[in-house]
């Protein structure tokens, strides 16, 4: 899909700021339920690009289990938490800032560096469907992860369940 | 020092923004003899990716240390995930020898995000619950 | 096609899969258990420390059972199980174990004892011990938050209270802030190589620019992860909130795997040529200010348990000299003292979180200087095993401590960063002031005020904590074994160096 195209381009460039623009919609809102609309937006733009890159498989995986359940997992945070923010006074201090500054020098100095010396012009390849592909890699190579993961999934079910429980009475373990 | 913060992660995407002009320009002009009919000048290329890429991710730390609400700062967390992510697939697309190892990298990129941000919500709600049940002032029991 | 899964590699991993399967067979058992625990702590409650003593201990076995072996690169290049991995596994499964041994009365002890938390124990375990041999980008990942939602939760464990959770939600978000960097700096290494396996990584030619961005990203990932100075913010804090017991399996294991992945990931990709020199500068600046960092800090620290935390990030320092001594230009160093340290660092710290854990209940109040106060008139052997602990980490001979410091200045001289090394000795010795200050006041002021009620610890704990002291000074009389097997480890995995 990459190339001269017109169409391509005004996709790319939609897509584009959509994925950007939300970020400064997070970070200026003045409501948690804006800034999870705002997300969703970025979250469909990356969705976009990833089909703008060939990844038929991976944009709809973006929209299926980003959008359609991270996402509502955010709002359902939201919801439950509406009625006053949770701050984090502490995590927020001069402690973060200078990290933080390292941080965004690095970045920016590193992209700095990487425009100004790759040759850009490298050539994408020629993009065919992807989901067959995707699947046997999963399967062959990559099996070792794709199984670990299930132990991620599973200390994150384990774990959420247990911090999310109700208070225990004292002296008994919850019934 | 919000503000400091803001300025300067503000100044690092317009950085980034700037670049993408500069990257795309210098790109095309060193080696437009050769690689002319591979991609036009005006193409979408790696470049341009890379740049999305860079300012999600600068706006994802920028989001990270500047907001306040927990969930919003888990959101930032969501951004930065999804940069090197694209990074993954636009790398995969135009560097690797083919095209799909980046991918796989960028669904489990996607679930590993999904694990994630069930486990902060929990901790979130656990400390919401908390704070219900107490004053709100004093919700921050650890000294800095 | 191949089989996608050959189980003769499958013995590689066995040691990782028996630890993830004793987690979930605890989890199974506690749900049976459940209906049947009156009273709370009888036998049945004691079947879930007992089952994962003894998965960890199989784990162990099998490691045993492997060790020597030729290093495999198994499952289509994802896991590299050499002697470094092995050696690696081995501190981290003694750290698992000693915590296991340990908890089973400190929980009872606050009355939360709960399957989960003998399960994520285990859960941690088998993703770091993936951790230290992955060998492609993705295990790396993967395995990483395995262990770092897992030790998430652990550090909120006392869910009821605040400072724990609290705690556990500012770990998790610099934790994600790491995984953001080390996320974005893998995604340069792999577009500057085109290629996902990290032994590839070394070899392959490599877009100079890119490789740089990704190499320094990362290592800020790293850095977040292991607590090296600009980054550390987060440590004091989460070390401080989370159940004693669960700071000293965390400061133990996590940055044993986090070391493990760190020397891995840089002698591999110090293979080219260009990165090796400006990765030992850089590495060599973050070295020097940890240790300064953290032992000026510690210095003004009112509560033990802090204290301990800054001194965590003073010997990630100290650490660092190893990897800067093995992939300094003159290469005339090497990261074997790493291996020893880490294993002296298990020891001697989980075993200083051992004692603070015993002498009362989880608080405030019970991890001031002034808790301490007496401790040797009233548990004599806690305060003796607390004073050998705290004189290896000063790093005073005889202890594991001591020689742990001695080889990697050593190093550090070998390879020609003999500033490092000198920088190394003044902070040991500034050092040596706030660990020896704890030992004055266990021997030489009176049970005051605010002294502890320092309860029976418990066999468990008290088995734990003399086992840790006891090896501790054995390292300090015979150093040599240890040593040899830490250089044959490194240069079985990874060559000369």
């Amino acid at each position: 899909m990459t190339g001269s195209g017109i169409f391509n381009q005004v996709m790319f460039w939609l897509f584009a700021v959509m994925a950007v623009a939300p970020g400064f919609g997070i970070l200026l809102a003045k409501d948690i339920v804006r800034q999870a609309f705002w997300l969703l937006l970025s979250l469909v733009g990356f969705a976009g690009l990833y089909l703008h890159l060939g990844a038929d498989f991976l944009g709809f995986i973006q929209v299926l289990v980003y959008i359609g359940g991270i996402l509502i997992l955010f709002l359902f945070g939201v919801m439950l938490t509406y009625r006053m923010d949770v701050p984090l006074k502490e995590v927020k201090g001069w402690g973060l800032v200078f990290p933080g500054i390292i941080a965004g020098i690095l970045t920016a100095s590193a992209l700095l560096y990487v425009a100004s010396r790759t040759p850009w012009n490298a050539a994408a390849k020629a993009t065919a469907p992807t989901v067959s592909a995707v699947g046997s890699r999963v399967m062959s190579t990559f099996i070792l992860p794709f199984e670990v993961i299930s132990m991620v999934l599973l200390v994150a079910l384990i774990g959420a369940t247990y911090i999310a429980r109700r208070k225990e009475d004292k002296g008994r373990s919850e019934e | 020092m919000s503000a400091l913060t803001a300025i300067f992660s503000m100044s690092g995407a317009l950085l980034a923004a700037a670049l993408a002009q500069a990257g795309s320009g210098a790109g095309a002009a060193s080696s437009a003899a050769a690689a002319a009919e591979v991609v036009p000048a005006a193409g979408i290329g790696l470049v341009h990716y890379l740049v999305v890429s860079a300012m999600v991710f600068t706006l994802g730390i920028a989001i990270i240390i500047i907001r306040r609400n927990a969930i919003a700062v888990l959101m930032g967390i969501e951004l930065l995930l999804n940069s090197a992510g694209l990074n993954f697939v636009a790398f995969s697309r135009y560097v690797a020898k083919d095209g799909i190892d980046g991918q796989v990298v960028t669904i489990f990129i996607i679930v590993l995000a999904a694990a994630e941000a069930a486990l902060a919500l929990a901790i979130i709600l656990n400390i919401y619950n908390n704070l219900n049940t107490v004053d709100v002032d004093e919700a921050d029991a650890l000294k800095g | 096609m191949t089989n996608p899964f050959p189980l003769e590699e499958v013995r590689c991993i066995l040691p990782v899969l028996l630890l993830f399967a004793a987690a979930t067979a605890v989890l199974i058992a506690d749900l049976f258990l459940r209906g049947w625990n009156e009273p709370a702590s009888g036998p049945p409650k004691r079947l879930l420390p007992m089952l994962s003593i003894l998965g960890a201990g199989a784990a162990g076995f099998f490691l045993w059972r492997d060790w020597g072996s030729a290093p495999a690169v198994v499952f289509h290049g994802a896991l590299r199980a050499d002697a470094f991995a092995h050696a690696m596994t081995a501190i981290i499964l003694l750290g698992t174990l000693l915590t296991l041994v340990t908890t089973a009365a400190y929980l009872r002890r606050h009355g939360t004892e709960h399957g989960e938390f003998y399960a994520l124990i285990l859960y941690a375990a088998g993703g770091m011990a993936l951790f230290a041999a992955a060998n492609n980008l993705i295990v790396l990942f993967v395995s990483l938050e395995t262990f770092s939602l897992a030790v998430y939760i652990l550090a909120g464990y006392f869910r009821d209270e605040k400072r724990a959770v609290e705690g556990a939600l500012k770990y998790f978000i610099m934790g994600g802030l790491a995984s953001g960097f080390l996320l974005l700096g893998l995604a340069f290494l792999f577009g500057a190589s085109g290629t996902i396996r990290l032994d590839d990584l070394g070899r392959s030619p490599i877009d100079q620019p890119l490789f740089l961005a990704g190499l320094g990203l990362s290592m800020t990932g790293f850095g977040f992860k292991v607590g090296v100075f600009p980054f550390h913010s987060w440590i004091p804090d989460a070390y401080e909130g989370a159940p004693t017991l669960v700071t000293g399996f965390m400061s133990v294991t996590v940055k044993t795997a986090g070391f493990a992945a760190l020397v891995r990931f840089v002698l591999e990709l110090s293979r080219q040529a260009e990165a090796g020199p400006a990765l030992a500068q850089v590495l060599a600046w973050l070295s020097a200010g940890t240790m300064i960092f953290g032992n000026a800090v510690a210095l003004v620290q009112g509560s033990v348990k802090r204290m301990l935390a800054y001194s965590a990030i003073s010997h990630t320092g100290y650490l660092l000299i190893g990897l800067v001594a093995a992939i300094a230009p003159e290469r005339g160093g090497s990261s074997a003292p790493v291996v020893f340290y880490l294993l002296s660092y298990t020891l001697m710290t989980f075993g200083a979180f051992a004692v603070l854990g015993s002498i009362g209940q989880d608080g405030p109040e019970n991890e001031t200087f002034e808790a301490f106060h007496g401790l040797s008139q009233r548990r004599p052997l806690l305060a003796f095993a607390m004073l050998v602990f705290m004189i290896s980490l000063a790093g005073i001979p005889p202890t594991a401590g001591f020689w742990g410091k001695l080889y990697l200045f050593r190093e550090a001289v070998y390879a020609g960063y003999w500033p490092l090394a000198l920088v190394g000795i003044l902070t040991s010795i500034v050092s040596v002031y706030y660990y020896l200050r704890l030992v004055v006041v266990m021997y030489m002021q009176p049970a005051g005020e605010g002294a502890s009620a320092a309860p029976a610890p418990g066999w468990g704990a008290a088995l734990a904590t003399a086992a840790a002291a006891a090896a501790v000074i054995a390292i300090g009389f015979f150093p040599q074994t240890l040593l040899d097997q830490s250089v044959a480890s490194i240069q079985a995995a990874f060559g000369a160096r």
